[in-house]
């Protein structure tokens, strides 16, 4: 139980690197930290009015002042630094062209996913069209020949290791895609398209709450991302109806 | 009764702050014990309540941030203490316009009232949150019981609440440049006065950008605008008529306001501890000059960081590159300040008094505060952590915790001066001892939650397999909460019984050296100026429109299908030419009728160019409506005062900066139409 009390298995390399840039992070404010409470604790202690403690209220050298803050200065900029490069890869490097094109549409309270299918095409879609108990829950229109294969899924399927890009798009309100294990998280803002990539690299069922407060239904907004391997991923586009 | 209710004595408007503060941090700390309660029992039968759903949930969380960080974080530290004391510590006989202070009260007071009423109407209070990010707050009663009328209650609760804030602010500044004691000067200056200075402004800047956000947030919901929703959603199977908004551009306006609001309730602590740090180390506060640099430092840095908050939103991710930096570099002055805590302390002969326990304390979760921010500066790590329990910790410490050990430290402190009776030390001690494991008991594991993903905002974590094994420690969590909350009633049990009948208090129990404690201390009466008001007030309206014209900038870009707006260029530049006259005439004939006739012709001009107008909709027709609207109420007041008391400096200066701004809307209207 303690153990889910941490940071979940990191699926990808952007999340070792993160593990790694947190845990820097946490080194230096644990040290910082603890320094400055015993500091605190200490001087009062010394000093306190009941203590043999020896007075002083001369001046004193200000130098140390100068150094604390350039140490200060020095730290942050440089996890700042180590962190960019982090946030460099994540949101600088466009996907690579051959990554898995996957719609996303978020809407109070679900997720839903869809491919294009064998024609490599994704069909139009409408809003208004969107009825779960329809059996439309991303509004495909059915007017469009290219959406007649789209294939739309209430669960997200990836490949382990082939770069996926996810389109974020949302119909109501504002979502957050997050997936805790690749240590991913992107608002869904309606009326934006809005890309995000990475390339899951270890087989499993992984959890995809919303991060964004979008309703009474928040806290139940629930998918999941299934990381196939590659050629179980290929065999379940295959047996999709077409 | 109504000399008391109405009047304008700083000492009294100081104490009506302090109890409807006091008041709304009993309603906020009853709503947050529901929260922890319902998390940890979510199917309990809670008496009158029964099983809390999850919007009743969503609707407590909203109006406890919302009361917390408004009416009390934002009024306490600064409104209360500061309108009483600041006088005090100056030498003035009142604040420089006691007026504006006291319709500032009342203002709050009715906000506060808004506020609450928002539980009692269909629907219920709102659900969106403190932050009220559109869609969701925007789109009306499809998108969630309470986003009916109890959000639009909370929006007018938070424009009402933005003007006093301001007119405050207006008040503080005037009376610290102002109103100071004959040769005291400002380098001299207590550090308390210098902090609530700088808060001043940071107010003065950020709520009219709030004001901004809500008048345009309210259209959008009353007068069918599109400012912050675009084209073509559905919610609950409805159209929402809306076309070409912009989500993002609320959060630019409400985190313009929201990151300085962290200062704004923190600040006024920090020159309160500093100040209590010294009086019992019995040593001057080391490093005087520095501390006043890194609050500088720290206001000015906190204005230029508010894309902190939106790593994550869909901003440019290059911008949040610029945001981190400057995030970061707050650390340097928030090192300096600590630094120079430790150094006023060393050496010094340290009395433990309950007002410089809650000072250590406060200095004790400014650091672990602190540290947890370098974590959620990083936009990287943001990635993960933002919207989970870690950031609710890290808020809760710096903003909410540390700010009020500063309020508690300031009760204790000056109770003596405001009460004439000391409070009990020793429930004192006892009280801070209690909330003080109690909060790092709350908090320190609420990191962990956050560490394991847990997102904020859940009614409940019940449909999350990696939530399950986080209910013991949110159980551990409601447990601290519950017991922090309890250990309150020794401090309002402490204050109500003392205030009446605790120890009398001496002049100047603390040996303290500032000089709200010298009753023989001369008192002048401030300089009835109004330039220094109405150059304050000037900002504030420069604020106003600066986030208008952005708004309009950025809104007119975005949209495809607009209606260039109607401004009949005849009428636009002939009321411009009129008052630019009338400023003109107001300098060349200062007592003559003339500058108040071409003012009125122009106004009439600009009332029939409004008219016209308004032959377009949506939000073209709102921004006309806002800019107008606010342009007209400044125009008009300003046209009364000079009619009224042409010869004042001030009003002269307010005339001709109101005909700059008009040539300026021109503009922005011909040029972006």
């Amino acid at each position: 139980m303690i153990k889910a009390w941490w940071l979940p298995a990191a699926i990808s390399q952007h999340a070792v690197a993160y593990d790694a840039q947190f845990l820097r992070t946490l080194a230096a404010a644990t040290v910082i930290f603890i320094a400055v409470q015993i500091a605190l604790i200490a001087i009062v202690w010394r000093y306190r009015a009941n203590s043999a403690g020896v007075r002083r209220v001369g001046a004193r050298k200000t130098n140390i002042e100068a150094i604390w803050t350039a140490a200060t200065a020095v730290l942050f900029l440089g996890l700042l630094a180590l962190g960019g490069r982090i946030w460099a890869a994540v949101q600088f490097t466009p996907a690579p062209p051959d990554a898995e094109l996957i719609e996303v549409l978020a809407k109070q309270f679900a997720w839903t996913f869809r491919y294009a299918g064998p024609d490599g095409r994704f069909g139009r879609i409408d809003f208004m069209l969107v009825n779960d108990a329809a059996g439309n829950p991303f509004g495909l229109d059915p007017e469009d020949p290219d959406g007649k294969d789209d294939i739309v899924s209430a669960t997200l399927r990836v490949p382990a290791g082939r770069p996926v890009q996810l389109m974020l798009n949302s119909m109501d309100v504002i979502h957050s895609f997050f997936v805790r294990e690749l240590r991913l998280k992107q608002d869904v803002v309606p009326g934006m398209r809005i890309p995000l990539h990475f390339t899951a690299t270890r087989p499993g069922v992984y959890e995809i709450p919303c991060a964004e407060l979008c309703g009474l239904g928040h806290s139940q907004m629930r998918s999941t991302m299934i990381v196939l391997t590659p050629a179980e991923y290929d065999a379940w586009k295959r047996g999709q109806p077409q | 009764m109504r000399r008391y209710l109405f009047t304008t004595d700083h000492k009294i408007v100081g104490l009506q702050y302090f109890w409807l503060s006091l008041i709304a941090v009993v309603i906020g700390i009853a709503l947050s014990t529901l929260m922890r309660f319902h998390l940890t029992w979510p199917a309990a039968q809670m008496p009158l309540l029964g099983t809390m759903k999850p919007e009743t949930y969503l609707s407590v969380m909203t109006m406890h941030g919302s009361l917390m960080v408004f009416f009390v974080l934002s009024v306490a530290p600064q409104s209360a203490f500061g309108t009483y004391i600041l006088p005090l510590q100056i030498g003035a006989r009142q604040m420089a316009h006691p007026l504006l202070s006291a319709i500032s009260f009342w203002l709050t007071a009715l906000a506060f009232l808004g506020m609450l009423a928002a539980f009692f109407v269909p629907g219920g209070a709102p659900l969106a949150g403190w932050t009220a990010y559109p869609p969701l707050s925007a789109v009306g009663a499809p998108s969630g019981p309470g986003e009916g009328a109890g959000q639009t209650l909370w929006i007018l609760s938070i424009a009402i609440f933005s003007v006093a804030a301001t007119l405050s602010a207006i008040s503080f500044i005037a009376t610290i440049l102002d109103g100071r004691a004959p040769g005291l000067r400002m380098r001299d200056l207590p550090l308390t006065c210098w902090n609530w200075f700088v808060t001043a402004i940071l107010s003065l800047l950020g709520f009219p950008v709030l004001m901004a956000a809500s008048l345009l947030l309210l259209l959008d919901r009353v007068a069918g605008a599109s400012f912050f929703v675009p084209g073509g959603l559905v919610v609950s199977e409805h159209a929402i008529p809306h076309t070409g908004g912009s989500p993002l551009l609320w959060q630019h306006l409400f985190w313009f306001f929201g990151h300085p609001e962290v200062y704004i309730a923190i600040l006024p602590g920090m020159g309160l501890i500093s100040e209590v740090i010294s009086t019992f180390s019995h040593r001057p506060i080391f490093g005087r000059r520095a501390m006043i640099i890194a609050t500088f430092a720290i206001a000015f840095l906190g204005l230029l960081v508010w894309g902190h908050h939106m790593f994550t939103s869909g901003m440019s991710p290059y911008s949040s590159i610029a945001f981190s930096a400057l995030s970061m570099t707050i650390a340097v002055p928030s090192a300096v300040k600590t630094f120079n805590w430790l150094g006023t302390l060393w050496g010094g002969r340290i009395e433990l008094t309950a007002a410089m326990l809650f000072a250590l304390g406060f200095v004790s979760v400014f650091v672990a505060g602190g540290l947890s921010g370098i974590f959620l500066a990083q936009p990287a790590l943001d990635l993960y952590l933002h919207d989970t329990y870690f950031v609710v910790a890290h808020f809760h410490l710096i903003m909410g915790v540390a700010a009020i050990f500063g309020i508690f430290s300031a009760v204790f402190y000056w109770a003596p001066r405001m009460f004439g009776r000391m409070l009990d030390e020793r429930l004192g001690k006892i009280h801070f001892f209690a909330t003080f494991a109690g909060v790092y008991a709350i908090f320190v594991p609420m990191h962990l939650a956050g560490i394991a993903g847990n997102p904020r905002r859940y009614a409940d974590f019940t449909s999350f397999d990696f939530l399950a094994p986080l209910v013991p420690l949110h159980s551990w969590i409601t447990l601290a909460a519950g017991f922090t909350a309890a250990v309150q009633i020794i401090f309002f049990v402490n204050l109500l019984w003392s205030i009446r009948r605790g120890a009398p208090a001496p002049a100047n129990p603390w040996s303290a050296q500032t000089r709200e404690w010298d009753s023989t201390a001369p008192v002048a009466e401030p300089p009835r100026t109004a330039t220094t008001g109405v150059a304050a007030l000037l900002a504030a309206i420069t604020m106003l429109f600066s986030a208008l014209s952005s708004a309009y900038i950025v809104r007119r870009g975005l949209s495809t299908g607009w209606t260039p707006l109607s401004i009949t260029p005849a009428l636009a530049w002939s009321s411009a030419a009129l008052l630019t006259l009338s400023a003109g005439a107001l300098a060349w004939r200062r007592q003559s009728i003339l500058a108040p006739g071409l003012g009125a012709a122009a106004a009439a001009l600009i009332v029939a160019l409004w008219m016209r107008g308004s032959a377009a909709s949506g939000t073209e027709l709102g921004f006309l409506n806002v800019f107008l609207g606010a342009f007209l109420t400044c125009l008009l007041s300003g046209l009364a005062a000079l009619i009224l008391r042409r010869q004042s400096r001030g009003i002269a200066i307010y005339w001709r900066y109101l005909a700059g701004m008009w040539i300026w809307l021109v503009l922005l209207f011909r040029v972006w139409s």
